[in-house]
């Protein structure tokens, strides 16, 4: 889905051929419906994400041991939030980790929640979380070297932006301003 | 420096100037206030982010470092104190003239 999600943003974006709101992130034509992501969060209760029809859903897969990307994003999203002030109450603030043996849903969501109360963390079993990367057609891959408690992972960069229609409607690639996030939110609502 | 909990991971950014004529490397980095510290750089392509270890990192004369998130960075691993906003810590950077830098690092969110 990312890499022809991209090309078609660019597609989109080269050819002119998208219409509606001028959204800062890359627009996915036509937007996809999202795949499930059936994840625990630290109270055990699985995310359905056909419950959230209605909201603007931001999804970033990412993991607690994540030193620089994972905790620039959240960081930035704790801005957005902040710019969107009462609207964000139409919004679900998604952080799914890719490392299940290490991110326990209470891990998970501890991380997420320390950037803000909103922000919701997900995992559950290995197998859980693979077939959940494998819907959003998505990889991560452990690099080289490390130990088994301080290895890395290659993860999804980009955030998957859901509109109230329960599709993916845009990418946001690291380094958009919370501003240009804020502002895609909202003209997602 | 980032926030953290005791054997969390971290990252500092900070910048290195070199005021000199020849290049300056950076050959390792020690930070108290973690396990182990390493000069690390995102590397973002085609939508996937990757950790390339640094083992140095190699400063042009009358140029600088930048370490800045989303490119090169200090990973810090297992935290041996938990860091809050408003905390001071301690960097020590070795380099290729055989001294030793020190960077005193603001904890922030």
């Amino acid at each position: 889905m990312l890499t022809r999600s991209l090309l078609a943003g660019v597609a989109c974006a080269l050819l002119g051929a998208c219409t509606g709101p001028d959204f800062r992130g890359v627009v996915l034509e036509p937007p996809e419906p999202a795949p499930a992501l059936a994840l625990a969060d630290s109270n055990g209760t699985v995310l359905d994400l056909a419950g959230e029809r209605g909201k603007v859903v931001l999804v970033f897969f990412g993991y607690t041991h994540c030193p620089d990307i994972c905790p620039t994003t959240l960081a930035d999203w704790r801005k957005a939030k902040g710019l969107l002030g009462d609207e964000a109450r139409a919004v679900r603030w998604l952080f799914v980790t890719v490392d299940p043996e290490r991110d326990t849903p209470q891990l998970a969501h501890r991380y997420a929640a320390r950037f803000d109360r909103d922000f919701r963390g997900l995992s559950g079993t290995p197998d859980q979380v693979r077939a959940a990367m494998a819907a959003w057609k998505i990889g991560s891959v452990r690099d080289a070297g490390g130990t088994d408690s301080s290895y890395t992972v290659s993860h999804p960069s980009v955030v998957f932006v859901l509109d109230r229609e329960g599709r993916v409607r845009l990418l946001h690639r690291q380094g958009m301003p919370p501003s240009a996030i804020a502002a895609d939110i909202r003209a997602l609502l | 420096m980032r926030p953290g909990l005791v054997g969390e991971m971290s990252a500092a950014y900070f910048t290195v100037p070199n005021a000199g004529s020849d290049t300056l490397r950076l050959t390792g980095v020690e930070i108290d206030a973690a396990a182990h510290a390493s000069f690390h750089r995102t590397i973002d392509s085609a939508g996937t982010a990757r950790m390339v270890a640094q083992d140095t990192i190699a400063i042009a004369p009358r140029d600088s470092a930048v370490l800045a998130p989303r490119g090169l960075h200090v990973m810090a691993h297992g935290l041996r104190v938990p860091l809050a906003a408003g905390d001071t810590v301690v960097i020590r950077v070795f380099t290729s003239r055989r001294d030793t830098l020190l960077v005193r690092a603001a904890v922030r969110e």
